[in-house]
């Protein structure tokens, strides 16, 4: 079960919101973690606060919030005063925010999403999750929906990559002068790789979220490795590849054997490991056959 | 008058110790290592054919021509250039805790980089080396603005430096608190790796630690003389501004350009001057060749031990590892520091005594209810700015008056215990964050933090305070036997603060998700600060404080020295005992509430002295009231300045009180400098 109780889970089937989805009042719910809020919108629900929403536009990207949610702060410190005087039905955590938890349920019922907990799978721990949230929500027809189009997409993806199994990815979020950020075999994307069959060529430890940064010349182990490179700050790492000597010596990089596919959220839930899929999908092939 | 080496004869070496045994056992150690690290990649036989002329054929050679030797290059290099440039700055400064990052050169260039990563990240292709220089000089060139009137002084130069460099270091708080998903780059080069790829970073290096080398062995003579003090160097016909400067810049620019290479490897600077002189060189151009070599053999050593760990696993950056090495040498080798004269010369200009101090305090606790009722009642809604009428403050008051109580105590606290310890040690850099109990609170929340992601406050409370005792207990079991001189407790308390340091170091150095939420504990938040808690912390404040007045006649006597103090029969064991541990108890309540960054500790005692509170009680309340409304101050700016995000209160202090020093520190009437 993703959705893990602030204690009072289990009995707390009677707050359950109406099944009516066309009711005129839908629930007022403050999302304020990325992930949940992510789910939410995946889901069709439309929250009524999300934390730093100029920076989820950038980072997280999908679904697009609509302009209606209001700002709520940080992630960390989600504004309690607003918060209160905006008086929701229900408040949606990511576990970092715990400690807050007390004092939110003086506001409204809490709820915690997970996606990451020790020894599981993120993915299915996501899936688990978002099963558990529309059930809170009494929207389980449209969770359905959405994991079988969900579903529908990553067989589709998987269809497209069947060529280009072989040569195995570095999934890498962040180059600085002499290190990189890779992902390793507990991230949310080795779930989406093992679903292609597509080989990681980190398989080293990837720390309980999923990453690890390691020096440039660590990558030069897997030769015939490809470079995923997820960032949208591709300009800055291009005139990084022309300025350093030391990337272009790096063997997947000289054959220009590189895939950029944006901004992606490494802790998200569901909808972020479909943006992940479909991109590389989009992506992976046109890159691997254009170059030869 | 204030140094701690100009008095060779009364030294009574401890043991027949000699630098070269320790740095032989450093260089000894990295030595195997770095054999055992070549065997797995090459035989010895090939050594030195991959080294002059590797064969491009063999990836083996290339890889240990490209990123082995370069590496064991930079770490030998880097560590030298730091421990000179950190002896250097000791001598000039006359302080044992001072180093190049004392005058804002890391943190400077830390900001720098975070200000062009988000902004201008092209211009890093050009060279982050480039960047992170500038920085550095640009901060170092504040310092040098603010201190030039006062010919430079010692004290001014380390207060000016220390404000510019949190000031620096609290606006890169900002940045990466509002964009630390973009910086984790920024904290993998602020944790100090020493990967190399090829020999691009030490033909940057080599040149400029050459030329530095050769200008400091120019100087021995100046350097020299600019450890006694001004009166009697001026009198031996130095010219006190042009010999400071000169040094301080040679020292800076080595040391920008090993933290802009490899990060920041802060700790170096201060601990290989120490352990030089802690191994038995006393004299300066003793250390000056023995704080070098002390600083290579550590570095070489760390980082040969960081490559022990196998790869794959989690890869600790050599930077922090230092700190974790070379603290514990520091404790072991702390016992063999001579007592030596406090150092003094405290005020950087005699600011004149306050005619009526009670009038100003009264003034103060006015000030102090007015700000309360401010952060009470003015806040920022839905609907824009709102001045709450009194019934319509009880709709928010569950929600701020915990904080309001919080940010009073623990910036009353912070301050009286940073008035203690600046009068207990009389080293104008002490202050609770400098030690390291502060350190030791926020590493018990960080471990918590990891181990337990999803946890409640009172774990997060209890972890705190566990972290703390540890650290006051190790501060105290380090400084015993010495009767708590103040030198040794500062040291013990900044290598523990370096060796804590090193640990957050690595933790942001991961990306790891939980960062902001560590970034908001360590600069002093209070959003996490319930009712109880707002209590239990005014409670045990009020407690605490009580004491001091009890103290004060200690307080007076002991920054007059030692031998004063004994001639009033006054207990140096059981005054400094009971200081430490009052001040430890008062600095670990504080961090519990709001972390790490305040720096009001170090603020509010030199802010009342400044304004002319001599006695010591005197600026143990004018310090509390100065503490409580900055933090209050703060706390409420943090709510409301760029709404409906906060921002730590600990920035706001610093980034409220930081101009207000510099101009109480002006210099005054004739120029005295010192």
């Amino acid at each position: 079960m993703g959705l893990a109780a602030g204690g009072a889970l289990a009995g707390s089937w009677m707050l359950r919101v109406p099944q009516a989805i066309a009711s005129p009042a839908p629930p007022r719910i403050a999302a304020l973690g990325w992930a949940c809020a992510q789910t939410l919108l995946a889901l069709g629900v439309v929250p009524l606060v999300i934390p730093e929403i100029e920076r989820y536009g950038r980072l997280v990207v999908e679904p697009e919030i609509p302009s209606a949610v209001k700002e709520i702060g940080l992630r960390t410190e989600p504004n309690l005063e607003l918060l209160q005087s905006l008086a929701p039905d229900l408040i949606i955590i990511d576990p970092s925010l715990m400690a807050a938890m007390p004092r939110l349920r003086g506001v409204a019922p809490v709820e915690v999403f997970t996606i990451f907990r020790p020894g599981g799978r993120p993915l299915d721990t996501a899936r688990g999750s978002t099963e558990a949230l529309a059930r809170r929500l009494g929207i389980e027809a449209q969770c359905e929906a959405y994991l079988a189009r969900f579903d529908a997409t990553m067989a589709a993806a998987a269809e497209r990559l069947r060529r280009d199994r072989g040569a195995p990815l570095y999934l890498v979020s962040e180059i600085a002068r002499n290190r990189a950020l890779v992902f390793g075999p507990n991230s949310l994307y080795q779930d989406v790789l093992d679903r292609f069959g597509l080989q990681n060529a980190w398989t080293g430890h990837s720390g309980p979220w999923g990453h690890t940064s390691v020096g440039l010349e660590v990558l030069a182990a897997v030769p015939d490795a490809r470079l995923i490179l997820m960032t949208s700050r591709v300009a800055d790492v291009q005139a990084l590849l022309k300025a350093s000597p030391v990337l272009r010596t790096l063997p997947f990089l000289r054959a220009g054997r590189l895939t950029v596919l944006g901004n992606q959220f490494f802790y998200g839930g569901i909808p972020a490991a479909e943006r992940f899929a479909r991109l590389l999908a989009e992506r992976l092939p046109r890159d691997t056959h254009e170059q030869g | 008058m204030s140094k701690v080496d100009t008095l060779p004869a009364r030294s009574k070496v401890a043991g027949a110790m000699h630098p070269a045994m320790l740095v032989g056992l450093l260089f000894a150690a990295a030595a195997v290592l770095a054999w055992r690290d070549l065997s797995a990649h090459l035989p010895p036989a090939a050594w030195l054919s991959a080294l002059w002329s590797p064969d491009v054929t063999d990836p083996q050679q290339m890889l240990v021509h490209y990123t082995v030797f370069p590496r064991i290059v930079m770490a030998l290099m880097s560590g030298a250039a730091l421990g000179l440039a950190g002896a250097v700055c000791q001598q000039v400064l006359r302080n044992p805790l001072a180093e190049p990052t004392t005058l804002g050169v890391s943190n400077g260039a830390y900001l720098a980089l975070a200000v062009t990563t988000l902004w201008a990240p092209s211009l890093l292709a050009f060279g982050r080396e480039w960047v992170a220089l500038a920085g550095g000089f640009l901060a170092f060139a504040c310092v040098f603005a603010l201190t030039w009137r006062r010919a430079l002084s010692p004290v001014a130069l380390v207060l000016a430096g220390l404000i510019v460099s949190y000031y620096c270091a609290v606006s890169a708080q900002v940045l990466v608190l509002l964009n630390h998903e973009y910086l984790i780059g920024l904290f993998i080069w602020g944790a100090g790796f020493l990967n190399q790829q090829d020999w691009s970073n030490v033909a940057f290096l080599a040149p400029r630690f050459a030329i530095a080398l050769a200008l400091i062995a120019a100087m021995v003579r100046p350097l020299t003389l600019l450890g006694f003090d001004d009166e009697t160097a001026r009198n031996l016909g130095l010219g006190l501004t042009g010999a400071r400067l000169g040094a301080l810049v040679i020292a800076i620019a080595l040391s920008a350009s090993v933290v802009s290479l490899v990060g920041v490897l802060g700790f170096v600077g201060l601990a290989a001057p120490a352990l030089a002189m802690l191994s038995g060189a006393r004299r300066l151009s003793d250390r000056l060749i023995w704080a070098p070599l002390c600083g290579a053999g550590l570095l070489w050593l760390t980082d040969g031990l960081v490559k022990l760990i196998p790869p794959g696993y989690r890869e600790m950056p050599a930077g922090a590892a230092t700190a974790l090495i070379g603290a514990p040498m520091l404790l072991w080798l702390l016992p063999r520091l001579r007592a030596a004269a406090p150092l003094g010369g405290l005020s950087p200009s005699v600011p004149p005594r306050l005619q009526h101090p009670w009038r100003v305090m009264l003034g103060g606790v006015a000030l102090l209810l007015l700000m309360i009722w401010i952060a009470l009642a003015v806040g920022v809604g839905a609907d824009g700015w709102s001045w709450s009428g009194f019934a319509g403050i009880q709709e928010f008051l569950p929600w701020r008056w915990p904080r309001v109580v919080a940010a009073l105590s623990a910036g009353a606290t912070l301050a009286v215990a940073g008035t203690l310890l600046q009068r207990m040690t009389g080293n104008p850099m002490a202050a609770p964050e400098v030690m390291g109990v502060s350190y030791g609170a926020a590493m018990g929340v960080i471990v918590l933090l990891f181990l337990f992601p999803a946890h409640m406050r009172a774990a997060q409370i209890a972890a705190g305070g566990i972290g703390a005792f540890v650290v006051l207990a190790l501060i105290l079991l380090f400084s015993w036997r010495s009767e708590f001189s103040p030198e040794r407790v500062l040291l013990a308390g900044v290598a523990l603060g370096a060796a804590f340091g090193a640990f957050i170091a690595i933790a942001l150095a991961t990306g790891d998700p939980r960062i902001g939420m560590m970034l908001s504990l360590l600069t002093g938040s209070l959003y996490q600060v319930g009712p109880v808690e707002a209590a239990v912390l005014a409670v045990a404040a009020t407690m605490l404080l009580l004491l001091v007045p009890m103290l004060s006649r200690w307080l007076d006597i002991l920054p007059l020295g030692q031998a004063a103090a004994r001639s009033v029969g006054v207990s140096m064991m059981t005054s400094r005992t009971i200081i430490m541990l009052l001040t430890a108890l008062l600095t670990a309540t504080a961090t519990l509430a709001v972390g790490l960054l305040s720096l009001v500790g170090f603020i509010a005692p030199h802010m009342a002295r400044m304004m002319g509170a001599q006695r010591a009680l005197h600026q143990a309340v004018l310090a509390a009231l100065i503490g409580a409304i900055l933090m209050v101050a703060a706390d409420w700016a943090g709510r409301v300045v760029i709404f409906p995000f906060q921002l730590p209160a600990g920035i706001f202090a610093m980034m409220l009180a930081g101009p207000y020093l510099l101009w109480l520190s002006r210099p005054r009437r004739a120029l005295r400098s010192q």
